[in-house]
């Protein structure tokens, strides 16, 4: 199962439901892109995959009447309900006599009402990025470049929360995850101004571990700003 | 020999009920055609004649998918398989022997509709 922080929360909402609602006897849920988000204990991994390929096989041949927005299979022994909710579609099988009302709550109001606390919780968590204080120390000489240095925990401690938030967006947008690397920072000073650097990590170990980034004293004119100020400094995605 | 004449007989009647029945549906309002496929034959009447083999294609889909899908989940046999776009929607159902897709508009009750057919 997908260990996605976004896809265990669906995972307990479906086994929620099917608690609500024994006559639910599986479910889970893709991505428009064809990616199985979570399922529910009772399906297993291939049953999904074989619904999901079927699914795909519909939706190509359905182009005639326009985009597949549901199916619904009604079997001697009981029925199918897959629909599209937002950017995404719940597969729900259910016993023959489940009361069409209440698959009609679960695939228009209870996950969809779901699925919208999440994404406001996770779009909230992608705007801010974390914005760290550090010690402005400067870089000077011929070889001082462009590039502001940046200690290599900071930069990693970054590169671990935009992975998180990355896989979250890509869960919600069906989109492919593409891991970030961070090449360039914003830097703000107290007094107001801000540009963006390219940013490596420290080559100097004497100055490892202590909040510190050396910025060359080209920039540090630019920014106003001198040996010993306090900067803010955040990660560029 | 009898028994099969009888069979044979019986089968036609269905056949000839169930096309008097699409002749009355296929005129109502939101109706967009139908396709019948029998083990020996097919009956085709749409509005738009240019999209007969892509809507029998998508007929076809329906089934196979409707046979896959209720076998991986255990589901019996196939009553019906409805899918449904932004504005059009399909009906398809089993009836003795036959395979009967119905086109139509997505207002349409197509429970009242399987109700009539069936």
């Amino acid at each position: 199962m997908n260990r996605d922080p976004y896809a265990i929360a669906l995972n307990n909402a479906l086994t929620e439901i099917k608690k609500a609602y024994p006559d639910v006897k599986n479910s889970f849920l893709f991505t428009k892109n064809g990616t199985i988000i979570t399922g529910d204990q009772e399906t297993d991994t291939k049953t999904m995959n074989n619904i999901l390929a079927s699914f795909q096989t519909m939706k190509e041949k359905a182009k005639v009447i326009g985009n597949l927005k549901s199916l619904h299979i009604n079997g001697k022994n009981g029925k199918l309900t897959l629909s599209n909710i937002n950017d995404m579609y719940l597969v729900l099988a259910t016993s023959k006599n489940m009361d069409k009302t209440h698959i009609y709550s679960i695939t228009h109001v209870i996950l969809p009402t779901i699925l919208k606390t999440l994404e406001t919780f996770a779009h909230t968590h992608l705007q801010f990025p974390s914005t760290k204080n550090l010690v402005v120390d400067t870089l000077s000489g011929f070889f001082a470049g462009d590039s502001v240095q940046i200690d290599a925990e900071i930069l990693v401690d970054w590169t671990k929360n935009t992975d998180s938030r990355a896989r979250m967006k890509a869960v919600l947008t069906g989109e492919q995850n593409t891991q970030e690397i961070i090449d360039h920072v914003r830097i703000e000073t107290f007094g107001g101004n801000s540009t963006l650097c390219k940013v490596k990590e420290i080559n100097d170990q004497t100055l490892k571990g202590k909040n510190m980034i050396r910025i060359p004293e080209k920039v540090c004119n630019t920014l106003e700003i001198k040996k010993g100020d306090l900067v803010k400094v955040k990660p560029l995605l | 020999m009898l028994v099969k004449k009888s069979e044979t007989n019986d089968t036609e009647n269905d056949a000839e009920k169930m096309q008097e029945k699409l002749q009355e549906i296929k005129d109502q309002e939101g109706i967009i055609g139908y396709i019948l496929r029998s083990p020996k034959s097919a009956s085709i009447d749409l509005k738009d004649p240019t999209k007969i083999i892509e809507y029998a294609i998508l007929s076809s889909t329906a089934f196979d998918v409707g046979h896959d899908i209720t076998e991986a989940l255990q589901m019996g046999e196939v009553d019906t398989i409805v899918v449904e776009s932004e504005e059009t929607k399909l009906l398809s159902m089993n009836i003795n022997n036959h395979h009967l897709s119905l086109f139509m508009e997505k207002s349409v009750d197509h429970d009242k509709l399987y109700k009539k057919l069936k």
